[in-house]
């Protein structure tokens, strides 16, 4: 429908334009639904269509390495430079290429943040690995962070892939209730991020069908119920997406599954208050709805029979991975799953390249033998 | 800096010269100009600067609700005026340090990183003034001028809005800047003040880093001696994060002995 700009129209939207950074003057919010960013790398390598998809999820920690940091407890370290950047981001790259996923999921990735020397981390990662294309949903932007030096921050969630993506949405999680206004207006906004993958990569995979992808990073702090909350979102909006065709859901839950022996009191627990997120104990069916529904990369048998091998988290660089917090879903096959914890398991070591260690494995359509 | 002085000098010259020479009307008000106060006139801001004028030529400044956090002290020297056409500079200097220090902390409210104390170091500014009546009680000014700040170390840079170009020349050799600004009565016990600034900042890793802060301001003779003034300050910045635009109200009370 035509809207002409008449001039009541056009003195509303100077009016409003005006008025926006009164009311949200470092821009940290987001609409409830709003298209995602898109992004490409800067030499475009051709991709033939696959018989599979290879699937990866990386938390990458913004390129922070195993930097210690002040939120993390274990340091002091607020801010980076360039080439502490690089140099991890580097590590991360290569850890890809060697996987060479045909999609992959990555959790906080700074594309414009002060703490990360204003490195677009997910340009890199497209520059430097066989991933062409990305979508991109912010979870925390702000043009300033008045708190511990941050400064700006533009950190959030991607879908990585060979091939292009499309309709690509960032969908506004619900935010902490138990933080005070002006703590809220700065704290993480996370979101639900949708894309679909172009058809040229299915020809092989799965004909006349979509494949739709969906990215979160879950609340991890809070004590609220937020975090359940956005488990459920995620779970919903994987029902409504396999009503459009096979879907892949992965992300860092922040939970734990089903059967997970040790729930609290990890051994490399620091922090106390804010950025306390050590007991999981009341948490223990959360997941349990995803995991009757669909295909996990690692199968829940497999991983109640040994907790060990699949654990993908520590805060310590000291330590070794003590809890699973990364995942991929699917209604598709899912197989050879594999959390990359080291050399023995995955090729190369990945304790040095971020406080996650990935996770990957291999979907195959639903009718496939 | 020798340049500069070179080619204000006819203008120097121009002015101190010219027949028309008198006794200067000293400006009420009249912030961003070449006019000083009349002599022995101080006038008490609460969020602006306060000034006392020494003599006709010599007006000095400071702002006392940051005096504590930002200790400073402001000059304007009137060197010529033709009662039409006014040549002034001004001088700055301000030691940022305790301010500096109060922001650098952790959890809210710390807009630098504690792993970072900052240096010691001040910031200095001179600036020539031209200002020009363009009709009985309005006034023109161009302003060119430049901020260093000499300091023991680079410090993580301060990009918060407003703040941003005030303290970049701790992060660079030199922040020139330009700026206009016009005042003038409105309508009775009304007048108006325009002001419009662009600093260049020479960021390592900002190409292209500006800051162009402008002001609009209305202000209200109560009395003689009581003026009050609302204004809008708005900034058009390129950020290391980015080209932004931010902008604030601000109310300001005055009052004149």
């Amino acid at each position: 429908m035509e809207w002409p700009l008449t001039r009541g129209r056009l003195l509303a939207l100077a009016t409003s334009s005006l008025l926006q950074p009164a009311c949200d003057p470092f821009e940290t919010g987001f609409a409830p639904d709003e298209p995602a960013e898109y992004f490409k790398a800067r030499n475009v390598e051709q991709a033939s269509p696959p018989q599979t998809l290879q699937l990866m999820d990386y938390n990458v920690k913004f390129g922070g390495g195993r930097i210690d940091f002040f939120f993390d407890c274990h340091g002091d370290r607020v801010l980076m430079s360039r080439e502490e950047v690089e140099h991890n981001m580097a590590g991360l790259a290569k850890k890809i290429r060697q996987v060479d996923p045909d999609v992959l999921f990555i959790e906080e990735v700074d594309v414009n943040s002060k703490r990360a020397a204003f490195v677009n981390e997910l340009q890199y990662l497209l520059d430097h690995t066989r991933l062409n294309y990305a979508v991109y949903g912010s979870q925390w932007r702000a043009d300033f962070v008045p708190s511990d030096g941050l400064g700006a921050v533009d950190s959030g969630n991607a879908i990585l892939a060979k091939f292009p993506l499309h309709d690509a949405h960032r969908l506004a999680l619900p935010l902490r209730t138990d933080l005070s206004g002006i703590e809220r207006y700065f704290y993480l906004h996370r979101n639900l991020l949708v894309a679909r993958l172009d058809d040229a990569a299915l020809t092989e995979f799965a004909p006349g069908k979509e494949l739709w992808l969906l990215g979160t990073h879950a609340e991890a702090y809070a004590k609220d119920g937020t975090k359940k909350r956005h488990i459920e979102l995620f779970t919903e909006r994987m029902k409504l997406l396999a009503k459009q065709g096979i879907v892949v859901g992965s992300g860092d839950m922040n939970a734990l599954p089903p059967g997970t022996l040790k729930t609290s009191h990890f051994d490399d627990s620091a922090c106390v208050g804010d950025y306390e997120a050590d007991d999981y104990s009341a948490e223990g069916d959360w997941l349990e709805p995803l995991y009757e529904r669909y295909q996990e990369a690692i199968p829940l048998a497999d991983y109640e029979a040994d907790n060990a091998p699949y654990l993908s988290h520590t805060t310590s660089k000291d330590g070794f991975w003590n809890r699973r917090l990364d995942y991929i879903f699917s209604t598709g096959t899912l197989t050879e799953g594999l959390v990359h914890q080291d050399k023995a398991h995955g090729g190369m070591e990945t304790m040095p390249l971020s406080d996650h260690a990935p996770l990957s494995a291999v979907l195959s359509s639903p009718e496939a033998p | 800096m020798r340049a500069w002085l070179k080619a204000m000098l006819p203008v120097v010259g121009l002015l101190a010269h010219s027949p028309a020479r008198a006794e200067a009307p000293s400006s009420h008000w009249l912030d961003h100009s070449a006019l000083t106060l009349a002599p022995k006139r101080l006038e008490v801001g609460l969020f602006s600067q306060s000034a006392y004028a020494i003599n006709d030529r010599v007006q000095i400044s400071t702002h006392p609700l940051w005096f504590f956090a930002l200790p400073q002290a402001h000059a304007k020297v009137r060197w010529a005026t033709n009662g039409c056409l006014y040549f002034s500079t001004s001088h700055s200097l301000e030691y940022p340090w305790p301010f500096l220090r109060l922001v650098t902390k952790e959890g809210t409210g710390g807009l630098l990183p504690p792993t970072d104390p900052p240096p010691q170091s001040l910031l200095i500014e001179n600036a020539g003034l031209l200002s020009a009546r363009l009709a009985p009680g309005h006034w023109l000014t161009a302003e060119l001028g430049f901020s260093v700040g000499p300091r023991t170390k680079t410090p993580v840079l301060l990009d918060f809005p407003f703040l941003y170009q005030r303290f970049a020349a701790l992060n660079s050799a030199i922040v020139p800047h330009a700026a206009v600004s016009a005042n003038g009565p409105v309508d009775g016990a009304f007048d108006y003040m325009v002001y419009s600034r662009y600093s260049r900042l020479f960021l390592p890793d900002t190409p292209g880093a500006f800051a162009w802060e402008s002001e609009v301001e209305l202000g209200w003779s109560v009395t003689p001696r009581v003026r009050v003034g609302a204004s809008a300050r708005a900034e058009v910045a390129r950020f290391p994060v980015g080209l932004r635009w931010h902008w604030f109200p601000l109310a300001d009370v005055r009052i004149a002995w």
